[in-house]
């Protein structure tokens, strides 16, 4: 009597069919696959070193806006690296102040150099780390830009990186890129826009209503700028232990008053960015570059800027650096 | 513990390794204990009423054959319960706490099983001690029913019924917990003692096996509820390891596991939404939407729920009932009725419907038998109106049918005819799930006028919606149409392998593609 192999033929050659894609989705997204599953925690997802040259990419692990620029700075030229959320990040790079930054200081005659390295919905803790790996490319100038409207999203994003690298086998089928992208496309293509917005709400577990809950919690606005206060010192020592200096810019948000007008409102940022100051670290008020301006055109909502908004702090970030003697100093 | 955790994998597993590698001897002890411990972690307290059902019956079913037992173990066994609520109350096992009626009730157990046993017992005639037990069987274990399921719906009816005549119902009322599974498990035992007392079975003399038997986990929460006929002779000579075992009961876990959390669950999106309370947007659209939602979500569920049971049993060896068979290819409801819940409705037809009478009697009779066998179903599913509505409603589909010789006929016709009657039973079957998902009898008429409301000016969009419900029926129909010519839905092996490979790679990609949302069964709450 034949007897039955201990794997079924079938079973075996689903398998295989399983390891086939999985292996050619790993191949065909080989770039995406940085820093894939460390929900942003990554040290140093998205800078990819080829001859010479790092990219900044969008991958799966850190969505930078695509850049490059050499390993080694050019001679002569002054680097600027800006570290920040979906503010800094702007609508591009060119629009965005850090964009335009080397523009600004080329105009001023100094040879300069500036990166994008703002990432939507990041906080303190992958700032810091965006900023330290940013450190190994040898920036005359960090630009740290504080917020604290992200901590929520950077605390569950967190949790989810250490809960994702756990043993637990939920997390298994998720480890292959090939499920993972299929799911993915399934909850951002499909959920996400066949599924009306109330009935998500409702019924599934959503991030932003789990955020709204988390923001109305006594406290949450003190726990988030502790952190972010913390933070916020590591990443200056970080940059002066390197002797490079940095200036941290805190984030204003445009604001309802009780009587219906506008006003910009620092939530506690500027007296943490002040609190850091010392020889080599540097602090731009976003509230005071915008509050004499005509702000309510320079928003598109609370917390972004227009790109008439990015124009008036790369002027404003330049104009410290001079005033400060940073850019004098090195050139 | 739920079939879509981490801790069953784990106790299944470890049940599928011991039971192997044991001697068959141990085999029984092996799965009596894995039982057990699956039941105690919904709440170690139901244990003591498991014991007592399992006490019951086994003692009873040896009364029955004239089978006596020595007062000393029937002491030990009806002793079990008390003790069991005694050691969860010391140890405070969960941080559960039990009451000193609770115990006290528990204790009581032991003079009334050692009273009626000697009282019965002593019958001289063969005749009236085979019904004397049988009924205490049936009195306690239908009162523990009754109790724990439909006191509070009685108790609140009877309040309700009484503030309609303007008087008030002033009384305190404590909510009691409905233990998981008892449903399933109360018509499991029944069937042992009634196939015992109609002599189709012997009773079995070994305790451990009877109480596996009535708790065997892969099955204990939500069925199939099996035969004596069928399971206890499977527990006593269990199988010898085949890897055929190991095959069936993974492909098995696959499909069950793709129908729970790839339809149902998604289903289950779209169909909360349409039935959930005062909902003032529902128009025809969305109605529509909703209850076929609802359809494939209590399909997906339950019948996922079962491939589970299934696969799991049959890792061990154990072939467990078929429950489903195409249910929604039915064409009339006699059909529906022999391919949905088959275990419940054949049950419902041998111990109900068939010693009522069945259709043997005058027109009248028939018709009555039907309403009290549906009724009863609709009402074991558990203590609303909507449930009773429901098995009333399907109580007069099954008598339409049995007395309309043109729809019978045209079941049997060509293609048009029985396409008419395909769409006919889905439309009926539909408006069934809108009164069984709705959770009361206003719902239900939401529900209906909704149908009716053409233009609602709130309604949201319903194309997308539609779409992502396809999205999620479609995989399922594309199954049950490769799976068409089996006798089991799981069933792919008239297929090539290659075939096979490829539909179990796609089942897995759906299922671990949808392991997010974490949806109860719905059968567990019944």
């Amino acid at each position: 009597m034949k007897s039955n192999p201990l794997i079924s033929r079938a079973f075996l050659f689903g398998a295989c069919l399983m390891i086939g894609v999985e292996l050619a989705v790993r191949i065909s997204f080989q770039d995406n696959m940085s820093g894939r599953f460390e929900y942003g925690f990554h040290p140093s997802a998205g800078f990819i070193e080829e001859g010479g040259q790092v990219h900044l990419k969008r991958t799966g692990g850190r969505r930078f806006r695509p850049q490059s620029f050499t390993v080694e700075p050019p001679e002569g030229v002054f680097r600027v690296f800006v570290i920040g959320d979906s503010v800094t990040r702007g609508s591009s790079v060119e629009s965005s102040y850090a964009g335009r930054l080397a523009v600004e200081l080329k105009a001023q005659g100094i040879s300069a150099e500036s990166y994008n390295l703002g990432i939507g919905g990041h906080g303190a803790r992958r700032k810091h780390l965006t900023l330290v790996h940013s450190l190994n490319y040898k920036p005359d100038l960090v630009l740290l830009h504080i917020n604290n409207s992200n901590e929520f999203e950077d605390e569950r994003e967190f949790l989810r990186s250490t809960e994702f690298n756990s043993w637990h086998p939920r997390n298994w089928p998720m480890k292959s890129i090939a499920l993972r992208r299929v799911y993915e496309m399934k909850t951002e293509k499909v959920f996400w826009k066949w599924i009306p917005a109330s009935i998500r709400m409702s019924q599934a577990k959503n991030d932003a209503d789990a955020e709204i809950v988390a923001m109305s919690s006594e406290g949450a606005t003190e726990r988030w700028n502790q952190r972010v206060r913390e933070l916020t010192g590591e990443s200056t020592q970080a940059a002066l232990a390197k002797q490079i200096p940095i200036l941290v810019i805190s984030q204003a948000y445009n604001m309802e008053s009780e009587n219906q007008s506008r006003r910009l409102d620092d939530n506690g940022l500027e007296n943490i960015a002040e609190s850091q100051t010392q020889k080599g670290v540097l602090h731009l008020s976003m509230k005071q570059v915008l509050e004499n301006l005509d702000f309510q055109t320079l928003y598109s909502d609370r917390s972004h800027l227009r790109d008439e908004g990015h124009e008036a702090m790369s002027k404003a970030i330049v104009q410290k650096l001079i005033d400060s003697g940073i850019v004098s100093l090195k050139k | 513990m739920s079939f879509v955790s981490l801790e069953y994998g784990c106790l299944l597993l470890a049940a599928f390794i011991l039971f192997w590698v044991s001697p068959r001897p141990w085999r029984i002890r092996l799965l009596f204990a894995a039982s057990y411990l699956f039941y105690m972690a919904w709440d170690v307290r139901f244990v003591a009423l498991l014991l007592a059902s399992s006490t019951t019956y086994y003692l009873c079913g040896l009364g029955i054959a004239n089978r006596q037992k020595s007062s000393g173990k029937i002491t030990a066994l009806a002793l079990l319960p008390g003790v069991w609520l005694a050691l969860c109350s010391i140890f405070e096992i969960q941080g559960r706490t039990v009451s000193n009626e609770v115990l006290i009730a528990a204790f009581s157990f032991l003079p009334v099983m050692l009273g009626a046993n000697r009282l019965i017992g002593k019958m001289s005639s063969d005749q009236g001690r085979r019904k004397g037990f049988l009924w205490l069987a049936l009195g306690i274990n239908l009162g523990l029913l009754g109790f724990f399921k439909y006191f509070n719906f009685f108790a609140d009816s009877v309040g309700g019924l009484v503030e309609q005549f303007g008087l008030s119902s002033s009384w305190t009322l404590t909510h009691i917990i409905l233990p998981v599974g008892i449903s399933f498990y109360t018509f499991q035992a029944i069937s042992y003692i009634v196939d015992i007392k109609n002599k189709k079975i012997e009773p079995t003399d070994c305790f451990i096996t009877f109480a596996t038997y009535l708790a065997f986990f892969p099955q204990l929460i939500a069925g199939p509820i099996e035969r004596s006929t069928k399971l206890l002779p499977q527990l006593i000579a269990p199988a010898k390891w085949n890897i055929s075992h190991l095959h069936i009961g993974l492909r098995l876990l696959l499909v069950g596991f793709f129908k729970k959390l790839f339809v149902a669950d998604n289903c289950a999106i779209l169909a909360n939404h349409v039935f959930a309370a005062d909902n003032p947007e529902i128009n025809t659209a969305w109605a529509f939407l909703g209850v076929l939602a609802f359809a494939f979500q209590i399909y997906g569920d339950f019948s996922g729920y079962s491939d589970i049971a299934r696969g799991s049993a049959r890792l061990l060896g154990i072939e467990l009932s078929l429950n489903f068979r195409f249910p929604y290819f039915a064409l009339n409801p006699s059909e529906f009725w022999r391919r949905w819940h088959i275990t419940l409705s054949t049950w419902f037809r041998d111990y109900v419907y068939i010693p009522l009478g069945g259709n043997q009697g005058t027109w009248g009779a028939t018709c009555r038998n039907l309403a009290i066998a549906m009724v009863l179903a609709g009402l074991w599913h558990g203590a609303a109106w909507t449930f009773i509505l429901w098995g009333a409603y399907h109580a007069c589909l099954l008598m339409a049918f049995h007395y309309s010789p043109r729809w019978q006929q045209a079941c049997e016709s060509g293609r048009a005819a029985k396409l008419a009657c395909w769409i006919g039973m889905c439309g009926l079957t539909l408006i069934g799930w809108a009164i069984f998902r709705s959770d009361s009898m206003f719902q239900f008429y939401l529900w209906f006028t909704g149908v009716f409301q053409w233009q609602v000016t709130d309604a949201m969009e319903w194309e997308k919606p539609a779409r992502w419900l396809l999205l999620h029926i479609g995989p399922l129909l594309l199954l049950q149409w490769a799976t068409l010519k089996e006798r089991d839905e799981a069933s792919l092996d008239h297929h090539h392998w290659a075939t096979r490979g490829f539909i179990y790679l796609l089942l897995f990609v759906f299922t671990a593609t949808s392991m997010v949302n974490d949806q109860e069964f719905i059968y567990f709450q019944f």
